[in-house]
């Protein structure tokens, strides 16, 4: 196979076309129009879904629930369980081409959280990280180029077009590895939530890849509650409220809204708004007829309320150039009082970043009958280089090793390193070294190799820890999924990211108002004619055929 | 043609021997005592042959609907759908037009900008001074768009310096920023700043092979600085004028790419996006790299159009041109 493919480069480089010399299987699989009917899920044989066996774990100090709220711990836990027995990997190299949103890691001389990794997997990891800003270029000439992929690609949620297509034709089918009970032989998968597999989704009925499981909640608004309480601003608010809260935090160059430049790229933006006015989530399902948000009244009201910050001057002004880290960077430093941020970001490193500087909390829905969004259930997921059965498993065992739930002892290192080195216990539980900045998982990311189910805890931070429990019991239980997560459309595939960039420059013309309102009526005709009447047929037959 | 001009260049001033024997011996020979202008032109070569006559084959894209992982010889023959789709395509009209506003704005107003301060820099006495502020304006060539762009940034932003400075008096800010009626003089304003002094090299180059009993005669004949520029200098230097302006020309729709992608954003497709980002866009973000490299032809094919016709005009005022026909 791989031989094939470097023919076919050479080939390529030198211009030479039409040659019938290659594979003629790989090619129909995948050939037709493009767009390649062959990912879709409709009239497939499907794979079942791996069989749910929940890990026993520690008892949390608040109990999560179906809808998505996450066990809450304060503490960490005191015994530590082991989930992974003999041996992961047989001293073999193992190249792994993997997203990251930080610098370089140390090289693994230096590294000694890359070599306790190494040790305890029994493995050589060849670590090739991409840099966030250029995934999706690295990723298309991944695509392109006929040379010998890594044994391991991790894959985000951005839609890259034909990324469908190009693991179907060259990565690993996973089906027989972990569908049904055979995942039973790698503990730590089964104890992943079956709604994190359904978000990744099959190919052509078939398991191709790992999920990174993530929790429900989608990006959400991150709120400064020091100024807003200093503000006299309710927790709960209407959206009148909500405007005129914005407004009161305006003012002596301090701002209401942060939002910032890759927003505009889609529905980011409009996320919270849509979800706090009653839009579905981003496709509603009626029968097996789809219906995408843009098209409804609540989300059209939802950019009036944008309209209005704008036009009221309560957000950031440069908020259509600034990147997400300069913005962040803002509502860290109380520049701008709140913030649209994925909800990973409730995390111990944002938090160290705020430095005691103000309460963070999460800004909860102001309409009267709000459908907050939630997440696909996934980051992203793994895929594998296609392999013999012996060192696909050795792949899905590393995999298992990083999806060890909280509690364990592989969690531990995984996450936070080795004791004495990366971090010391005390009664606040886990206190990160010095040295822990420098080397962690995600400079070297890890974290993106396998996920366990994510558990609230914030080491040193138990209020925080607390309000975002109680913001996540008022949010879920009326949050709604996007009930296209999983499903297949190949025009999805081929032109999702020109039609999000279709609906984010959009939205980015009416809410700083470039346009009127009235021309969102011509954004969604443009949408709908670029392709998105042809997404919601496919999504409908592929709904009908997943039922 | 070509080997006329390596020799007549290699043979230098009349009156060296060397030479004139290499002239006459056979072509191995003078191979050999061009050996070190051959080594020299070697890198330029291999360049252009890798990176600009290599990267020609590409243009079969054009013509396919390409997958990328299916490469040219698996994916499929399209003929000319791509360019019908074009014809048709409202976007890709949208920065054709966008594309020759901010065009005709450089030309008008960045071409004769580095002009003008060469004519400056000329007439400015002391050597020292002179070198100071010619270092000083190039400064800006060397920092990339990011920079510049977030300078301007920093400078003129809504969150801005100045911005900073006109709410601390009570003064309402501006939007200089983010708003699409002053997208065109900002980005030539930003190209003027970054290039401006660069691009005077090639006129002070020119200017110092001007004439200087010129300039006295014109002097002595009671011609004050004006009419010394009129008269003397710009004639003096008319034919590498031309030929910038021919170059200029060939290269009217690549008006830049870095700098347009990363403003794009900031006033929207309607007025941000020109055809280098139209392709970037729709190649690499959409995965539809048969349209972009039509879209990418189109372009290539008007510059030759250009290029040829500009040259043609200026044969006929009798100017030498890019090329001698």
């Amino acid at each position: 196979m791989d031989h094939r493919m470097d023919r076919r480069s050479l080939l390529r480089l030198a211009g030479v076309g039409a040659l019938g010399l290659t594979a003629p299987s790989l090619l129909s699989a995948c050939g037709s129009g493009g767009a390649g009917g062959g990912v879709s899920n409709a009239g497939k044989d499907l794979a079942p879904w791996p069989t749910h066996v929940p890990f026993g774990g520690p008892t949390p100090d608040a109990p999560g629930d179906g809808t998505g709220v996450q066990p809450l711990f304060l503490n960490y836990p005191e015994k530590l369980v082991k989930s992974v027995h003999g041996p992961v990997g047989d001293g073999s190299d193992v190249t792994v081409m993997v997203v990251s949103y930080g610098a370089p890691p140390k090289p693994v001389e230096d590294n000694r959280y890359w070599q306790a990794v190494n040790r305890a997997l029994g493995v050589n990891l060849k670590v090739t990280v991409v840099p966030d800003p250029e995934y999706g270029q690295k990723m298309a000439t991944l695509m392109a180029s006929g040379d010998d992929l890594p044994d391991m690609i991790m894959f985000t949620n951005l839609a890259l077009p034909h990324a469908a297509e190009f693991v179907q034709a060259r990565c690993a089918d996973l089906s027989e590895f972990v569908g049904g009970d055979a995942v039973k032989e790698f503990p730590n998968l089964a104890n992943l939530p079956t709604y994190a597999w359904k978000g990744m989704g099959r190919i052509g009925g078939r398991i191709h890849g790992i999920p990174l499981e993530r929790p429900m909640p989608a990006n959400s608004l991150f709120v400064n509650r020091s100024a807003m309480d200093a503000a006299g601003v309710p927790r709960d608010w209407t959206t009148e409220q909500y405007l005129d809260a914005m407004k009161a935090l305006t003012g002596d160059r301090k701002w209401g809204v942060g939002w910032f430049k890759t927003l505009f790229t889609g529905l980011g933006g409009v996320t919270y708004h849509a979800g706090s006015l009653g839009a579905p989530n981003t496709w509603s399902v009626q029968g097996d007829a789809f219906t995408h948000t843009i098209t409804t009244p609540q989300f059209e009201q939802a950019l009036e309320v944008m309209r209005k910050l704008v036009e009221a001057g309560a957000h950031y002004p440069d908020s259509l150039t600034a990147s997400s880290t300069d913005m962040q960077s803002h509502f860290h430093n109380g520049t701008v009082a709140s913030i649209n941020d994925g909800f990973g970001s409730v995390s111990l490193s944002t938090l160290n970043k705020i430095n005691g500087r103000f309460a963070l909390d999460l800004g909860r829905p102001y309409g009267p009958q709000p459908t907050p969004w939630q997440g696909p259930g996934v980051f992203g997921h793994v895929t594998f280089k296609k392999a013999d059965a012996a060192r696909i498993k050795l792949l899905l065992r590393i995999c298992d090793y990083f999806s060890a739930p909280f509690g364990t002892e592989e969690y531990e290192l995984a996450n936070y390193g080795v004791e004495g080195q990366h971090f010391t216990k005390d009664s606040g539980g886990i206190k990160p070294t010095d040295l822990y900045a420098q080397e962690n998982n995600s400079l070297l990311p890890t974290k993106y190799l396998g996920a366990a189910p994510a558990v609230l805890y914030l080491p040193g931070h138990p209020d925080v820890a607390r309000a975002v429990h109680e913001w996540q019991q008022a949010t879920l239980p009326r949050s709604v999924r996007n009930p296209a997560t999983g499903l297949r459309s190949s025009t999805e595939a081929g032109k999702g990211a020109q039609l999000n960039q279709i609906i984010g420059d959009g939205i980015a013309a009416i809410t700083f108002g470039r346009k009127p309102p009235s021309a969102w009526r011509d954004v969604v005709a443009q949408w709908r004619q670029a392709g998105g009447d042809q997404v919601a047929e496919e999504l409908a037959r592929e709904h009908a055929a997943n039922r | 043609m070509s080997m006329t001009r390596v020799r007549s260049a290699a043979t230098g001033p009349p009156g060296v021997p060397a030479r004139h024997e290499a002239d006459r011996a056979g072509p191995l020979r003078r191979l050999r005592a061009d050996r070190v202008l051959l080594l020299l032109a070697a890198p330029g070569l291999v360049y252009f042959l890798v990176f600009h006559y290599g990267a020609l084959f590409g243009t079969v894209l054009a013509f396919q609907d390409y997958v990328p992982f299916l490469g040219v010889s698996g994916s499929r023959w399209v003929g000319l759908a791509h360019f019908e789709r074009m014809v048709t395509d409202p976007l890709f009209w949208n920065a054709v037009k966008n594309t020759l506003l901010i065009a005709a704005l450089q030309l008008v107003f960045f071409f004769p900008a580095p002009l003008a301060l060469a004519l400056l820099l000329n007439s400015v006495v002391g050597d020292t001074l002179r070198r100071f502020v010619q270092s000083v304006v190039y400064l800006p060539h060397f920092l990339s768009w990011v920079i510049v762009v977030a300078l301007f940034q920093q400078m003129l932003g809504g969150a801005g310096v100045v911005n900073g400075w006109l709410s601390a008096l009570g003064v309402g800010g501006v939007a200089i920023i983010g708003n699409p009626d002053l997208y065109g003089p900002l980005v030539v304003a930003q190209l003027v700043w970054k290039e401006c002094g660069w691009a005077t090299i090639i006129f002070l180059a020119a200017l110092s092979q001007v004439d200087e009993q010129q300039y006295e005669a014109a002097a002595l004949d009671g011609a004050g600085w004006w009419r010394r520029v009129w008269h003397v200098t710009l004639p003096a230097i008319r034919p590498v004028i031309v030929l910038l302006l021919v170059l200029r020309l060939g290269e009217f729709l690549s008006i830049g790419f870095e700098q347009f992608f990363l403003q794009r954003q900031s006033v929207g497709p309607e007025t941000g996006e020109v055809l280098d980002t139209f392709v970037y866009f729709t190649g690499f973000a959409n995965g539809d790299f048969g349209y972009a490299a039509a879209v990418g032809l189109f372009k290539g094919v008007v510059g030759v159009v250009l290029i040829y016709t500009a040259n043609k005009v200026a044969h006929r005022l009798g100017e030498q041109g890019v090329y001698k026909s």
